[in-house]
């Protein structure tokens, strides 16, 4: 028997962190990155709508702007 | 420190949450740009340090420091940009000091492009750094704009102000980055909770007409422990409105509609705290680089300021004495201006 055969066996190299599967615990809105989630093949980074034109109507319908008319009142 | 900006939030999301900054840290925003929040955050540290308090002013504008520069300190010998970039490694190192013996500066950098856009890690790091800093009050002034970073730094203060001016430009500006800061905490709380986030996304994705009440209903039916939750959140999450450059009455009819309207769609409770009005000593201390409290303490802006300490219970000194008028906070404030050598008019 050779040196060679008391060796133990070289371990198989660990899976590639980056490549392999999504292990994360928690789940993430991809729109809360700051970059594309390129582990969930996304080419563009996500993005969610701040404000509506809607809502940025109704709001401009509850502003009472400083005037003229208003001061003093 | 070896970074990867390709690792994921999600996994410091979690550290991050669990930093929580002494109830005395102030965020200061606005979501848009020129409302006067950089003027309002120095008054108001000048204010607490005159009342005695130790008080930090951190400049976390990352892209267009200037507290600095509006204090007069023109070449600071440490920036945020050295302790971002790790060539200093205790936050207290880079403090510096100002004519007012209770009050330091972390300056801003502005010199480096990369200090404007930190990676995640080197957020967290000063997020933790600040959180570890020694003083009675930690005033941070934050950027204008709608961005990760400054969304971060006013959901891990305790307090955050929000100032904006009576236009319309203005008043869009501060809802929008209360709603993205909003929003942005409750994805933070309910972060292991996929059945909420998916609510949450739903709410961004729909249009206004559908989404609206939908968010604080929903989350609310989904669960016991969810509803119990977010009543926690929505109890802590009372940010404070100051209107500055005020001009007429009008203000307070918007302040009363704001409150109605964020009560209504998000259920928490926005409590304006301040209304300082257009001074035109404000713009001549502005122009010499000083603080319009000190060059000016007599003035309608400095007795508003004073208001908003008194609606936000901060007319104490640190000796735990209330300081019940505006007469009696002048004294406190007059003992601060020989020591400014404030420029001859």
């Amino acid at each position: 028997m050779s040196d060679d055969d008391k060796k133990p066996p070289i371990p198989a190299r660990g899976p590639d962190r980056r490549r392999g599967p999504d292990r994360r615990q928690n789940p993430v809105d991809p729109a809360d990155l700051p970059f594309p989630d390129r582990r969930k093949g996304d080419r563009r980074q996500m993005d969610r709508r701040v404000t509506s034109p809607e809502e940025t109507e109704e709001l401009l319908k509850i502003i009472k702007p400083d005037t003229d008319e208003g001061a003093g009142g | 420190m070896i970074i990867d900006p390709y690792h994921h939030p999600a996994d410091t999301m979690t550290a991050e949450a669990e930093v929580t900054m002494r109830r005395s840290t102030f965020a200061v925003a606005s979501g848009k740009g020129g409302t006067g929040k950089s003027t309002f955050a120095i008054n108001l540290s000048m204010a607490l340090a005159a009342l005695g308090h130790e008080v930090i002013l951190v400049d976390a504008d990352l892209g267009g420091a200037d507290l600095s520069t509006l204090l007069g300190i023109h070449a600071p010998r440490y920036t945020l940009k050295d302790f971002i970039q790790g060539d200093v490694s205790y936050l207290p190192e880079i403090l510096e000091p100002t004519p007012s013996p209770h009050l330091r500066l972390i300056c801003g950098g502005t010199d480096i492009i990369s200090v404007s856009n930190p990676y995640y890690q080197q957020k967290v790091k000063l997020i933790r750094a600040l959180a570890q800093l020694q003083a009675d009050y930690i005033v941070v002034d934050l950027g204008p704009d709608i961005t990760f970073n400054n969304l971060d730094f006013f959901n891990a203060a305790p307090v955050g102000f929000l100032v904006t001016q009576n236009m319309d430009a203005m008043i869009l500006g501060f809802y929008r980055f209360l709603k993205a800061a909003f929003v942005r905490r409750l994805k933070q709380e309910f972060r292991n909770e996929s059945y909420i986030l998916s609510i949450i996304s739903d709410f961004q994705n729909r249009g206004w007409s559908h989404a609206r009440r939908d968010l604080i209903g929903s989350i609310r039916a989904a669960s016991r422990e969810a509803q119990k939750h977010l009543d926690a959140v929505l109890e802590t999450f009372q940010p404070k409105l100051v209107f500055n450059m005020v001009e007429s009455p009008a203000a307070r009819k918007t302040a009363d509609q704001m409150f109605s309207f964020i009560l209504e769609n998000f259920g928490f409770r926005l409590q304006t705290v301040g209304f300082i009005p257009r001074d035109r000593d404000v713009e001549k201390a502005y122009a010499r680089n000083e603080p319009y409290l000190l060059r000016f303490p007599r003035s309608a802006a400095s007795k508003a300021l004073y208001e908003v300490l008194a609606a936000c219970g901060l007319n104490y000194t640190r000796d735990g004495v209330r300081v019940s008028g505006f007469s009696d906070f002048l004294a406190y404030v007059k003992v601060e201006v020989p020591g400014w050598n404030l420029l001859k008019i």
